[in-house]
């Protein structure tokens, strides 16, 4: 088989031919190139060729004797629409994907594909780049030569490269109007990015290219982006997705901040989530949804460390080792009665200095400053201002515990608009366990 | 219990539909209104002021059909952007490639180009009545128009464009007085009524080209792809879709109601005592019924807010839209090194806009009015663009166009290529004029 490297753009529209023992005949032109999206480098799986007679047909791979720069011949001809198999990831160059938006995943931005590189590997025809910039402009105005010169002169990679390597491309899910997901791309490269990159990438999106990237990552990832976008995206995203799906990724964001997005939008679609939400993560969303927004229940989470009475340190590390991933905040731990009355509370830096035989009982604070259900934000503010607290636990008029509210929540409330969104998060430890697993990935 | 719950439901959700509804209503309005006012811009007043003086209320019947069209070209515009989610820009790129794409980004960076040049033109021909009367340097034409270039662009690079825009919603109300002026000339309201409902046409260049002028200014290029931009950057949904059509219809009759008391107007005051205008002080006294000596300072107000306000608008929007097709980076959050193309567009609008109204003894209300002629040739391109989108079950879903929706609008495509062929051999050729 002869193949040589070629530009999709060139390709689309080059004359077709059959060859019978010694005998061509010219039968019509390509139509469209399918190749295998799921794949790291797209081999070229068969052609779409249009006919004489205005037909197009399917040509599979194996037919394909040879490609150059003025024809593509064949070995058999081109099956007809109902003979032709076609992939559950096939992707078709023409159609789908040049003119449209990409993630382009190193550059942490949306790029247009203006062209298509094909190169030859091994038996193969593939996908290797995207032509992003000015020459695929060029080259698709058929101004070629122009376009190949001012390539040469630009840079080959990185920062005013045209060409971007097909690994670092993330095609964006197909839809049809009405939200049905066509075609699922497989999503690992995304994955490769830093949350808040994909934050901006996201925002730099069509509003239903946002809520189907959102809705093909992995839960995590979803969760990290979302938390990190401003609620007016937050909330077009979540009125676009699958109440399934979003389902699946509030789930895994922290119940006090999945409870602020929730409360946003309107109870029949919050209601549909909430079903749809594992029953246990459900409860604590819908239990601090109940609260109002302006008192300590509304701002609170549910998320916090705590241990049954009469350990000893070295017993209390092993029980916070088991419960810290899913805690918000793990610098105070309460000792909690069987009835969740606060005991005593112990911060992570005592437990440290203490020795491991040493009784949690000696060294807790057993006078605990507390702030009820109800009471107003400002006066929580206030407590934890005047304590300098990390977080405040709340109790219910019973005692019982119900949560804490963290300093991070309370000075969201307490600046103004404009400077909360530029303020860094702290204390959401479920999100700094996750990007710090992102630095390590991307690092290795 | 069944039974007595549904009848209760409806009757609830209605109640709470009706608060809802006007709610939903007014947070999404605004996309049709803006587009509407700014419809009026220098082009819109001088080429309805021509049109009454030249023509009298020989052009008001074309008002309903353009209203008509109006409404169906933007609703076709704001039904691709609610429910695509995309830019025009970006849909013509994405259905219709490279080629097809340069051809419209050209004719509308043209069309745009000399819009803008309209616009100038109106700050310095409101310099020029005011000066009139108040000569002092500022309302030099000359300062005017740079003073007015660097305000702009100000304006627009710093990002305080969002807090001026009410401001200059405001000063529309301006356009009131046209309304007044044109009750309190008295015109001969049965002729009035009479030129409105019954169609006349005339095969004189100069009529040919006033017709493709009004519809030009009235449709013009830009405004599809600011309406589409500003929909989809609302994030209006399917569900909302009524409300932003509800916006479009109620911003075109705002828009018309206006066009049509600026020819009324005019016809009144000016074709009647066979004044040929030949500058804005004589449009100006088109308001003289209503403010008298101080018909020139009103009519300067008014013109310059619409092409100030025009000109804040238009330059982005282009650049916008250019970089958008090709995949240039854009946005003014960027700095200039990292979009160099969409500001040096931006700029170079600017620029290329301001100069030839500086150029001594610019004849400012000819170059107003031959830039809508031009929007009015090249209209066709954008309608067709859209036609083809919008009729793309792919794109659109069930929300293709109606049969009636794509009659109108090739009606008016096709029209406005007939009258620009009719009126290009009209000219050429001589005939009868």
């Amino acid at each position: 088989m002869e193949l040589r490297e070629a530009f999709a753009s060139e390709l689309s529209g080059r004359p077709v031919e059959l060859l019978t023992g010694t005998q061509r005949s010219r039968i019509g032109r390509i139509d469209d190139i399918a190749v295998a999206g799921s794949e790291r480098f797209p081999p070229v799986v068969g052609l779409y060729v249009k006919g004489n007679d205005g037909v197009v047909r399917y040509a599979p791979f194996s037919t394909i004797v040879s490609i150059t720069d003025r024809e593509v011949t064949l070995n058999a001809p081109p099956l007809e629409g109902s003979n032709a198999p076609v992939a559950i990831d096939e992707l078709l160059l023409q159609k789908e994907l040049l003119d449209k938006q990409i993630v382009d995943v190193d550059g942490h931005k949306v790029v247009r594909v203006n062209d298509v590189k094909l190169a030859p590997a091994g038996d193969h025809l593939r996908v290797i780049a995207a032509d992003i910039g000015l020459p695929g402009l060029l080259r698709r105005l058929g101004l070629r030569h122009l376009g190949d010169r001012m390539l040469s002169r630009m840079p080959k990679v990185g920062v005013g490269a045209s060409l971007i390597s097909w690994d670092a491309v993330q095609p964006l899910g197909l839809e049809e109007p009405g939200g049905a997901l066509r075609l699922r791309v497989p999503q690992d490269k995304i994955d490769r990015i830093h949350p808040a990159d994909l934050a901006s990438i996201i925002e730099e999106l069509s509003t239903s290219d946002q809520a189907s990237l959102i809705g093909s990552l992995d839960e995590e990832t979803a969760a990290d982006a979302l938390e990190q976008l401003p609620v007016d995206t937050q909330l077009s995203i979540l009125e676009d997705l699958h109440p399934d799906r979003a389902a699946d990724i509030i789930e895994n964001m922290t119940p006090d901040d999945a409870a602020d997005l929730l409360g946003e939008i309107d109870s029949d679609k919050q209601q549909e989530i909430l079903e749809r939400m594992e029953p246990q993560e459900a409860q604590d969303v819908r239990e601090l949804l109940s609260h109002p927004e302006e008192t300590a229940g509304g701002l609170m989470t549910t998320e916090y460390l705590w241990l049954p009475p009469g350990l000893t340190v070295a017993e209390a590390f092993e029980h916070i080792r088991k419960a810290a991933e899913d805690a918000e905040l793990v610098y105070y731990v309460y000792v909690l009665d069987p009835q969740e009355h606060i005991l005593g509370v112990v911060s992570l830096r005592e437990l440290i200095k203490a020795e491991p035989g040493a009784k949690v009982a000696d060294i807790a604070i057993d006078d605990v400053v507390t702030v009820e259900l109800q009471t107003p934000r400002e006066e929580v503010a206030t407590t934890i201002a005047r304590y300098d607290f990390v977080a405040v636990p709340v109790v219910d008029a019973d005692g019982r515990m119900q949560g804490i509210v963290t300093v991070d929540d309370i000075i969201d409330v307490l600046l103004p608009e404009k400077m909360r969104k530029m303020l860094p998060r702290v204390g959401k430890s479920r999100s700094k366990a996750r990007l710090a697993r992102h630095d390590a990935r991307s690092t290795q | 219990m069944e039974a007595v719950e549904r009848i209760e439901k409806p009757s609830r959700l209605k109640r709470v539909g009706l608060w809802r509804s006007l709610l939903m209503f007014l947070s999404i309005v605004g996309p049709g209104m803006i587009t509407a006012n700014i419809d009026n811009d220098a082009g819109g007043i001088a080429t309805y002021s021509l049109a009454g003086s030249q023509f009298g209320f020989a052009f008001l019947w074309l008002l309903i059909p353009v209203t008509i069209a109006l409404i169906v070209v933007q609703e076709m515009c704001v039904r691709m952007g609610v429910i695509t989610g995309k830019g025009l820009a970006d849909l013509i790129r994405e259905q219709f490639g490279v080629r097809i794409t340069l051809f419209v980004m050209v004719s509308l960076l043209v069309t745009n180009l000399f819009t803008t040049v309209a616009e100038f033109a109106g700050v310095a021909a409101s310099a020029d009545v005011l000066h009139a009367s108040f000569p002092i340097f500022i309302f030099s034409r000359y300062f005017a128009v740079m003073a007015a270039a660097i305000f702009v662009s100000l304006l627009v690079l710093r990002g305080n464009y969002k807090s001026v825009e009410k401001v200059f919603l405001l000063a529309c109300l301006v356009y009131v007085t046209y309304i007044i002026s044109g009750l309190l000339a008295k015109p001969d309201w049965p002729v009035v009524i009479h030129q409105t409902v019954v169609p006349t046409f005339s095969w004189t260049s100069a009529y040919l080209a006033m017709f493709i002028g009004v519809i030009g200014t009235t449709i013009a290029p830009w405004m599809q792809f600011y309406i589409q931009s500003s929909v989809v950057e609302k994030g209006v949904k399917p569900r909302e879709l009524r409300f932003s059509q509800a916006d479009v219809v109620v911003g075109s009759f705002i828009t018309d109601i206006v066009a049509y008391f600026i020819i009324v107007a005019c016809g009144a005051t000016l074709f009647i005592h066979h004044i040929n205008v030949t500058d804005a002080g004589q449009a100006a006294l088109a308001l003289e019924p209503l403010a008298g000596k101080y018909a020139g300072i009103l009519f300067a107000i008014g013109l310059l807010n619409a092409s100030l306000f025009a000109a804040s608008v238009l330059p982005l929007s282009t650049s916008y839209s250019v970089c958008e097709a090709f995949g240039f980076a854009s946005g003014i959050d960027k700095r200039f090194p990292d979009a160099p193309i969409f500001y040096g567009l931006y700029l170079g609008i600017i620029v290329f806009g301001a100069l030839p109204v500086l150029t001594p003894g610019a004849p400012l209300l000819t170059i107003i009015f031959w830039s809508q002629v031009v929007s009015g040739m090249l209209l066709p391109v954008v309608i067709i663009s859209m036609l083809r989108l919008v009729n793309n079950r792919r794109l659109m879903g069930e929300h293709v166009n109606s049969p009636t929706f794509n009659l109108i609008a090739w009606a008016t495509a096709v029209g406005l290529i007939a009258v620009t062929a009719l009126y290009l051999v009209v000219t050429i050729y001589h005939i009868g004029s």
